[in-house]
């Protein structure tokens, strides 16, 4: 698409834009004119030199401080307020534990899984005060991997095996939904 | 898209998800090639991290903020040219995210919605260090011109010298041609995406992109 004055080109004197030339200089193109113009001979020099210049900025050498990342998350972590709690029975009595960690807990297990990632994750208690749990959970699958329903089978086994073996909650109902799929070209 | 692989035993106290999948990607030696693409697969998308970070994952969000804190603070600090503004906006611009992620509703939309927040920071932080009149910008009186046209980090890094005039040259544009400029030729990101950033017509973008380059070239004819 050529330039014009209306779209903010820049015209040369010898009527040429800077802007057609660039696009010339991308496809490697030239024409009798601009090899032996004067201004389009600097006109691409110019690029040149700013599609160097450029190339260097995008390995930009200017980088965040070390510590920027822990500043941001202690900013988070000092917001964050997990409110949510499971009842866990245990050997000496009734206690608690964050619905936060279980689902932690649970989506590690997902994870392990090859070509799975986790996604959202719901623990509601079904009795008063548990053991028994219902599990929601959503995925995002590799679609160039084994069979989803296979995959899917694996995961509802692991959620249980995690949430009785790591935790001490029983899953009376396990609803995994594939939510997305990925492939190895998405990254 | 850069993506940094996150260290094991993230302080979140969860299990990092990262170093777990790539054990179990079964492949020893992916663990030695931190940038080849096998490696950044084996990293869940953005739409997974928001979906997990909204749901209080922090380790989630962590990986979220190592993605794209370096590109971030990138645009803040060429946009702005200062280190320490540059490092407010860009945690401003994550802690905001993290109290607002409920409300993107795209969530795998995270990626250009940081590049909004942090080019509209920029440009609001840029009109107050402006006066009024644009013109009388460097005689403005607290506000001296900046004759080195090298910040002390440059300078510290022993910048290449087509990058001193480049660098330069961006300060003569006005803002949001230097933001036009800096989010598609550095940042790679579409016409369209920076439209929304400025709240402009994918037509005015092109121009202020033709208007930034022309006047790139013609600073750059220094630089021998």
């Amino acid at each position: 698409m050529a330039m014009n004055a209306q779209s903010g080109g820049q015209q040369l004197p010898c009527g040429r834009y800077v802007e057609d030339i660039a696009v010339h200089l991308d496809h490697g193109g030239s024409d009798a004119h601009s090899r032996t113009c004067e201004h389009c001979l600097v006109a691409r020099e110019s690029l040149g030199r700013l599609a160097v210049a450029t190339q260097l900025l995008r390995d930009d050498p200017a980088a965040p401080p070390p510590n920027l990342l822990d500043r941001i998350m202690s900013a988070v972590r000092a917001e964050f307020r997990s409110s949510d709690a499971l009842p866990l029975p245990t050997p000496s009595g009734p206690s608690q534990v964050a619905h936060a960690a279980v689902a932690a807990v649970l989506r590690y297990a997902a994870d392990g899984v090859t070509g799975v990632w986790s996604r959202h994750c719901r623990i509601t208690p079904v009795t008063a005060n548990g053991p028994e749990v219902r599990v929601e959970m959503s995925l995002s699958v590799r679609v160039d991997g084994p069979p989803i329903a296979e995959v899917v089978a694996e995961v509802r086994r692991r959620l249980v095996a995690a949430l009785s073996g790591q935790v001490g909650l029983v899953a009376t109902v396990v609803d995994v939904v594939v939510a997305d799929v990925w492939s190895q070209e998405d990254a | 898209m850069e993506v940094e692989v996150q260290a094991p035993g993230g302080p979140a106290g969860a299990p990092t998800h990262a170093g777990h999948a790539r054990s179990v990607t079964g492949n020893a030696t992916q663990e030695d090639r931190p940038a080849a693409p096998d490696a950044t697969a084996a990293l869940p998308d953005d739409q997974t991290l928001v979906v997990r970070a909204r749901e209080g994952d922090l380790g989630a969000f962590e990986m979220l903020v190592r993605r794209y804190q370096r590109p971030i603070y990138q645009l803040a600090f060429r946009m702005l040219r200062d280190a320490g503004e540059a490092e407010d906006v860009t945690q401003e611009v994550f802690l905001t995210s993290w109290r607002r992620l409920p409300e993107l509703r795209e969530a795998g939309a995270f990626g250009g919605w940081m590049y909004r927040s942090a080019t509209n920071r920029c440009l609001n932080l840029l009109r107050r260090r402006r006066p009024v009149a644009p013109l009388a910008a460097d005689t403005e009186p607290g506000h001296p011109p900046d004759t080195s046209p090298l910040s002390d980090p440059e300078r510290a890094l022993g910048m290449a010298e087509g990058l001193q005039v480049l660098t330069a040259a961006l300060d003569e544009l006005t803002p949001e041609q230097r933001a036009v400029w800096l989010l598609f030729e550095v940042h790679g990101r579409s016409y369209a995406e920076i439209a929304q950033v400025l709240d402009v017509s994918p037509q005015a973008v092109r121009g202020r992109l033709a208007r930034a380059r022309a006047q790139l070239v013609e600073r750059m004819s220094s630089w021998r």
